[in-house]
């Protein structure tokens, strides 16, 4: 996990380098204006012309100091800005990952030990409409009946300030969530029900079967624990799709996350703001799969042991 | 009596044939297709052309899918359009493809040094959000048709690359091929020509289930108004315009017909693939 951040580390900085900017505009406060013998002077200071692997360790240490420059367009610190977006990301991310493992997995059970019932072909249909259709175009559909027609929900946007607490930002939450969840479910609905019907088919599942224990014992204890290994391995496999996705979502319903500060770093050239947040979301779903690999770790004692 | 022996090729063919939904699909993405490629006989409408006489007119009998806010006609900005998305997602599914079929035969056949160092990065790509490496390297490179089927096929490369490298780490244990090997056949004649053939369907079905995705990865990243610029006509781009919630509201002809013109072709492509899938891929 450490060596695979210090490179995707070493790739933003070095990507930072070849965009077109100055990079004092971003490791300055743009308020401090100066003329431009005063900025060589500060560009010899802050050792700007030091070879790029000595500025790359340094900016490194600047990073666990907390200090992540500032953006070039509005001058806000990027630390600040991270801090403040960041959180409503997770909060949809994190919502839409909870909920739809627990809806896709429990439909893909369902749909494997009754094969071929009304849920599974339901089930089966809808996932592939659900990875069809495009998720703008879902939200919209969305925004217009339930939104606009009907006016349960909000069309956007997300409460923050003041007292607010999680009930009062819920109304904001559900359109956005609801969207994310739809095609995220329908694939692993597919991808747990494949799995289950794999496990099924071992003969281990026969012989605990040939025991006589109870059925759904069968179903708890020795299929669905052995599937589960490659379902968490396809989620973790999702969570970059999921922040990447939520890009697109973020857009749509005007949720100020750290997509819409990436679209919008991309937008107006505003690459420091652009790497840093790539950074951190990164390190986010670094720290996520290592969670992963500890749980695996723990639910297949084979992996343990290796 | 002589019973008809039938190649698995031909018992391939049948079985996807007589799986209706990939038909359909098949049948689905042949009209939509067509009806791209013969825009220029099926409407006479010029997707570029503005006409401020006509602006924001509803579905009429002159313009079966309405007009947009410059007065240009939906309909055929919607069979134009088609042609740059697919045009993409087929450009872009075959040359990722293309990218991760030579490296995954480079890797999975010689094994060693470069097999570490492909593997590795294949690793640390597909932990990276794919969405935000490809708005990074649009806003770095620019954008453009071309630009963007090349950064798709950067990103893209990594699934193709992982099922051509396992099938060659199994394959190149064959006696087949070490029959090839003691005839002293070229490592280049072996990959080709004995090698390559066997790993080829698995990966068929993944470029044609790829293509779907790429197409709607253009229309978000066109829609959110970083993929396409907005004055070539994609799917995505056309629907743009539903950004403002004006649109969704009051103008439902600018989003609805092509949202949903995309959402049945991909579905095609993927009903298609899932055919193909059971087809020619037994394993999933």
């Amino acid at each position: 996990m450490i060596p695979m951040m210090l490179l995707i580390s070493a790739l933003v900085f070095f990507a930072l380098e070849l965009a077109p900017v100055d990079p004092i505009s971003y490791m300055v406060s743009p308020d401090m204006s100066m003329d431009s013998a005063n900025l060589e002077a500060l560009r010899e200071s802050l050792g700007l012309n030091d070879p790029a692997y000595i500025r790359y360790f340094r900016w490194l240490g600047n990073i666990f100091k907390g200090d992540f420059g500032y953006s070039i367009v509005d001058g806000s610190s990027i630390s600040r800005i991270i801090a403040l977006k960041l959180p409503a990301t997770f909060e949809l991310a994190l919502g839409a990952l909870i909920l739809s493992s627990v809806l896709g997995i429990a439909l893909g059970i369902v749909s494997a030990i009754r094969q071929n019932g009304i849920i599974d072909y339901v089930s089966r249909f809808l996932g592939v409409v659900g990875v069809s259709l495009p998720q703008f175009f879902v939200a919209i559909i969305i925004v217009q009946l339930f939104a606009v027609k009907l006016g349960w929900f909000p069309t956007g946007g997300r409460e923050v300030y003041g007292a607010v607490t999680f009930w009062d930002r819920l109304p904001n939450l559900v359109l956005p969530l609801v969207t994310m969840i739809l095609s995220m479910t329908a694939v692993l609905v597919r991808y747990t029900r494949n799995t289950m019907l794999d496990v099924m088919s071992k003969d281990y599942v026969k012989t605990a079967r040939s025991t006589g224990i109870a059925e759904w014992k069968v179903y708890i204890k020795h299929v669905f624990r052995n599937a589960m290994g490659p379902v968490l391995v396809i989620i973790v496999f999702r969570l970059p799709m999921l922040i990447g996705g939520s890009v697109v979502i973020e857009s749509v319903f005007a949720w100020p996350g750290i997509g819409s500060v990436i679209l919008g770093g991309v937008s107006t050239g505003d690459y420091p703001v652009v790497m840093m947040s790539t950074l951190m979301t990164s390190a986010v779903i670094l720290f996520a799969s290592f969670l992963v690999d500890l749980l695996t770790a723990m639910l297949d004692p084979r992996v343990r042991f290796e | 009596m002589k019973t008809k022996v039938k190649s698995p090729l031909q018992k391939k063919i049948e079985k996807l044939i007589a799986n209706r939904l990939a038909i359909m699909g098949f049948v689905l993405v042949l009209i939509i297709l067509l009806a791209c490629i013969a825009a220029p006989i099926i409407t006479d409408f010029d997707p570029r052309e503005i006409d401020y006489g006509a602006i924001l007119q509803a579905p009429s009998k002159e313009h079966i899918m309405g007009t947009d806010k410059l007065g240009r006609d939906v309909f055929s900005r919607v069979l134009y359009g088609g042609r740059t998305s697919i045009y993409i997602g087929v450009a872009a599914s075959l040359s990722g493809a293309l990218l991760g079929l030579v490296m995954g035969a480079l890797a999975g056949y010689f094994g060693g040094r470069i097999d570490s160092l492909f593997t590795r990065l294949s690793e640390i790509m597909l932990t990276f959000p794919n969405m935000i490496l490809i708005l990074v390297l649009t806003a770095i490179i620019g954008r453009g048709v071309g630009v963007l089927i090349f950064i798709y096929a950067i990103t893209g490369w990594m699934t193709p690359y992982r099922m051509i490298r396992s099938s060659f780490l199994s394959l190149r244990e064959e006696t087949y091929v070490e029959v090839a090997r003691s005839f002293g056949f070229s490592d280049a004649r072996i990959i080709f020509n004995h090698i390559l053939p066997n790993t080829l369907s698995p990966l068929m079905v993944t470029a044609t289930t790829n293509v779907a995705t790429y197409i709607l990865n253009e229309a978000g990243l066109s829609f959110i108004g970083v993929g396409i610029p907005i004055q070539i006509p994609t799917w995505g781009s056309i629907m743009n315009a539903a950004k403002s919630i004006d649109v969704v509201t009051s103008y439902w002809w600018l989003w609805l017909f092509p949202g949903v013109i995309l959402s049945l072709f991909v579905l095609a492509v993927n009903f298609l693939g899932d055919g193909l899938r059971d087809a020619f891929d037994p394993k999933q």
